[in-house]
């Protein structure tokens, strides 16, 4: 179910890496399924999943740590696995940046980034090492060893060891799961600053959507080693080509309707306009994905829904309204607008892409 | 290149696979009148007296192992913290040692019996005084020096269980003393049978203490027909036998490894408290802990310095000097060969992480149970085989004779060295190696360096003091061998080992003991790793890090 990128912002760049059909199996349980994927130069991607989808099993593969079973994987218009090739991890100019870091515990910061720049003068080694010190902001430390560090310095350290000899891609695997939360969103941000201002492209995995969604240019979805939807996030959050996507991705409610014409259903909250999936007729029963962001409040509507729950965010609420006994619909507010519970709440819809599911 | 490890790794296995497949080959051949001979006459006694001084080492080490673990890790009493490290002392000392010291000691002209002589004015036939050379005699001495695997065990067990167990225990109604039949010697049980089981391998695989007292056994029976009757086939028919013994042993000792891991360790909680003792039972838990350690090494050690000092004139000379020179390169020039083997097959084995490998590092590393003169006869055979044909064919095309190639020189000896040694080094690597994270090895890899650049950069440098630990060990146990060097040693090459054994068995028991204090003074190296490793509460039982062989 891959999803084709919007062609017309790439017309000038060519893939990066390029994976076809890639599959691989321990045993008799298939991990990866037929995955496709491109990135581009200079592109951040992500792959995104729940825990056992297989994310780090395909990073790896791109790695060269794993080999895949079937299929093809290229970097820079270089085959580097296929049905003979299999480059080993050393020769393919990737760098990869470890979920627990793996920064070397006997060498000290600077050793640990210079490890990867071989064959290179001493001086252009240095150079190069104190280049990275100061992009991290820690040139002070650059004697010190690993464990001397904080969890979100060795995180720092370990992304410019692996930026250290120019990676053609740079792989990060889970690379905030082991930091606490107020650090993750600091550095992610942080991180992709590093990333973008050394022009490297990269792939992360996360089973984080918000991670995801700091970091990445485009995000795939992985569910039971296939992939889901390779796409920016804006297009995974508002266009999901599927159900698995709608209900992973983002907050929302599915709500059902019936086909009135060829661009119309009939809800509860009234006639919603959109494409509808293939082979819908009239009266065929579908459901539409309504985000929070999809109702908008408004007082002087003559939609007024029950509130069923709420949950106070800080800048905003989070209404849970009821339609009626079977289905309810979530609506944002700003968080001035301090309603009660099972009083009513005035609601428009603002639907600009309406999502729609055949049931 | 990772085939390139695993074609290394089958190699090796099969080179080390060699001295068990000859002598198990012998057994398809038919008996040779040898072979009925023995059967007649001797192999019941063997299989008796085997048996005998299995069951006599197990009575002695347990009882001493399990009581002094328990005191030590669950009690409090005077002098507990030295005696958890040095309890381990024995270990130092080698059983053929400790059975030529207390021979002379307690010997007819013996200080102890003549002191009984003079105290009570008797004569040689007025008293009984026990034989110190018997079957009984060796259970004492097996015991005495192989305790400490059981205690060592034992103890880590005890250590490990949570305090929690034991509370939960106590809070259920059971007294402390009910709570540590029920709750934790059940717990520690796998512990204690693999220590048990390793000291029965030792015990099994002993020559020097069975031999000097006379007792027949399988490895001096060995001995016997391999030098004495000549015949290879029923040698190697009766190792086949002591392989069966070794084999049930092995069997015992990796089972209850895997399961001290369910009884063990669940979570990281506190130690249990320990037992604070009442003044009258802290000085009897005092005495309990002295008297092994006095035996087993204390009382023996000081007698070997005495006859060092009274016998240094004649004995440390430059013969003596060239004796230790021999002995101490030999050992670390195999240890450090062991080492390079052991880094070999267990990066190998990380490498490409495959049930197959895996079983075959367990084969190559199966040595350290087999007795050594098993493994010299599996080793004597094929090298005979193969010199012999290497100067058939060159005799035949050449009209030259290249004589003895392999047997009968240094290499033989150090192939059996590695043979039975090799499980040493492998399980410190294995062990160090484990506690490298996976990741340092794919961060160096995607960093642009090539598997074998990744041991050198990474894995070495983290594991140096391991590494040395490595060699350290494995080198005091091949000071210490005895039947594979007697067997297998080049011609007028000697050890220290056994220039003690040849000087013990011309009864010049005070003059074997330079030679004899030099390896305990060596074995007492990897007691003090141990010991350091102790203190600092730490320790893999997953490790074979035991060291020591008392051949």
């Amino acid at each position: 179910m891959s999803h084709q990128p919007i062609k017309s912002l790439h017309l000038m760049t060519k893939a990066l890496l390029q994976l076809n059909n890639i599959s691989l199996s321990y045993g008799a349980h298939k991990v990866i399924k037929d995955v496709e994927l491109e990135l581009n130069e200079g592109e951040i991607g992500c792959l995104l999943g729940s825990s056992g989808c297989g994310k780090t099993t395909l990073l790896r593969s791109i790695a060269g740590f794993e080999k895949p079973d079937k299929g093809e994987i290229s970097l820079r218009n270089q085959m580097i696995n296929d049905r003979q090739i299999n480059t080993p991890p050393e020769q393919r100019n990737i760098g990869m940046v470890f979920q627990d870091f793996a920064l070397f515990p006997h060498m000290s910061i600077k050793k640990n980034i210079a490890f990867g720049l071989l064959k290179q003068s001493k001086e252009r080694v240095n150079q190069r090492v104190s280049e990275l010190l100061e992009l991290i902001g820690l040139a002070d430390i650059a004697d010190k060893f690993p464990h001397q560090l904080s969890g979100g310095q060795q995180q720092r350290v370990a992304l410019a060891r692996a930026l250290a000899p120019k990676p053609d891609l740079l792989l990060l695997d889970e690379p905030f799961s082991s930091l606490d939360v107020t650090l993750r969103e600091q550095l992610a941000t942080e991180v992709r600053k590093i990333i973008k201002h050394e022009g490297i492209s990269a792939i992360l995995v996360t089973h984080d959507q918000q991670e995801a969604f700091d970091m990445a240019d485009k995000v795939g979805l992985l569910h039971q080693g296939k992939m889901i939807q390779w796409d920016t996030p804006y297009n995974l959050y508002h266009r999901p080509a599927s159900r698995y996507a709608a209900n992973f991705i983002g907050q929302g409610v599915m709500l059902p309707g019936k086909v009135l014409t060829i661009n119309s259903i009939k809800t509860e909250l009234g006639i919603i306009y959109g494409t509808l999936p293939e082979g819908c007729r009239e009266n065929t029963p579908v459901e539409i994905l309504i985000r929070p962001d999809d109702i908008v409040h408004d007082d002087d509507s003559s939609y007024q829904l029950e509130i069923t729950d709420k949950i106070f965010r800080g800048a905003e609420f989070l209404f849970t309204l009821k339609i009626n006994d079977n289905s309810h619909v979530l609506c944002i507010t700003p968080s001035h607008h301090n309603h009660a519970i099972n009083s009513l709440l005035g609601i428009k819809l603002d639907i600009t892409h309406s999502v729609i599911f055949k049931k | 290149m990772t085939d390139r490890w695993q074609l290394g790794i089958l190699t090796i296995t099969l080179l080390f696979a060699v001295p068990v497949i000859t002598v198990f080959s012998f057994v398809f051949q038919g008996p040779s009148d040898v072979w009925n001979h023995l059967v007649d006459t001797v192999l019941s006694d063997y299989i008796v007296n085997s048996l005998l001084l299995m069951l006599g080492v197990s009575l002695g080490t347990l009882s001493i192992g399990i009581t002094t673990a328990w005191l030590t890790s669950l009690c409090e009493f005077p002098g507990r913290k030295i005696f958890q490290w040095a309890l381990l002392l024995p270990l130092a000392m080698p059983a053929y040692i400790i059975a030529y010291t207390y021979t002379g000691m307690l010997d007819f002209s013996g200080p102890v019996q003549t002191l009984i002589r003079e105290t009570f004015g008797w004569g040689a036939r007025d008293y009984w005084f026990p034989e110190v050379r018997s079957i009984g005699g060796a259970m004492m001495m097996l015991s005495l020096v192989l305790y400490p695997y059981v205690y060592l065990l034992t103890r880590a067990a005890f250590l490990e269980q949570s305090s929690v167990t034991l509370e939960a225990s106590r809070s259920l109604g059971m007294g402390p003393w009910k709570s540590f039949f029920a709750i934790a010697l059940p717990m520690a049980r796998p512990a204690i049978v693999t220590g048990l089981s390793l000291a029965l391998m030792e015990t099994l695989a002993d020559f020097g203490t069975v031999e000097y007292f006379g007792v027949t056994t399988f490895t001096t029976g060995i001995f016997r027909t391999w030098f004495g009757l000549g015949d290879a086939s029923a040698a190697s028919q009766l190792a086949s036998i002591l392989l069966l013994f070794v084999f049930v042993l092995i069997v015992i000792e990796r089972f209850s490894r895997r399961q001290a891991r369910y009884h063990q360790h669940i979570g990281h909680q506190a130690h249990a408290k320990r037992i604070q003792l009442t003044f009258k039972k802290g000085w009897l838990a005092f005495i309990t802990c002295l008297i092994p350690l006095l035996l087993g090494f204390g009382l023996p050690f000081a007698q070997l310095s005495v006859w060092t000092i009274e016998t240094a004139e004649q004995m440390i000379n430059s013969d003596f000097y060239t004796l230790v020179f021999h002995s101490l390169s030999l050992a670390i020039v195999t240890a450090i060969l062991a080492l390079i083997l052991a880094l070999f097959m267990s990066y190998g084995q990380r490498l490409k992480n495959s049930p197959v490998i895996h079983l075959m590092v367990r084969i190559a590393s199966m040595g350290y149970a087999i007795p050594g003169t098993v493994i010299a006869i599996g080793i004597v055979i094929p090298f005979a085989w193969l010199d012999n044909t290497v100067d058939d064919w060159t005799r035949s095309q050449f009209d030259f004779s290249t004589g003895l190639l392999l047997s009968g020189t240094l290499f033989a000896l150090v192939f059996s060295y590695l043979v039975r040694f090799l499980a040493v080094s492998t399980g410190s690597v294995e062990s160090s190696l484990g506690k490298i994270k996976p990741s340092m090895d794919d961060a160096a890899r995607s960093m642009g360096y090539k598997p074998i650049q990744v041991l050198q950069k990474i894995h070495i440098p983290i594991m140096r003091t391991t590494l040395l630990t490595a060699v350290l060990l494995v080198f005091v146990d091949i000071l210490k061998e005895l039947p594979a060097t007697l067997l297998l040693r080049p011609f007028n090459f000697n050890t220290l080992a056994v220039r003690a054994y040849e000087l013990a068995a011309d009864e010049r028991l005070a003059d074997a003991s330079s030679a004899a204090i030099m390896i305990v003074l060596t074995g007492i190296i990897p007691v003090i790793l141990l010991s350091l490793s102790i203190t600092r509460n730490f320790y893999e039982p997953s490790a074979n890090q035991e060291p020591s062989s008392n051949d």
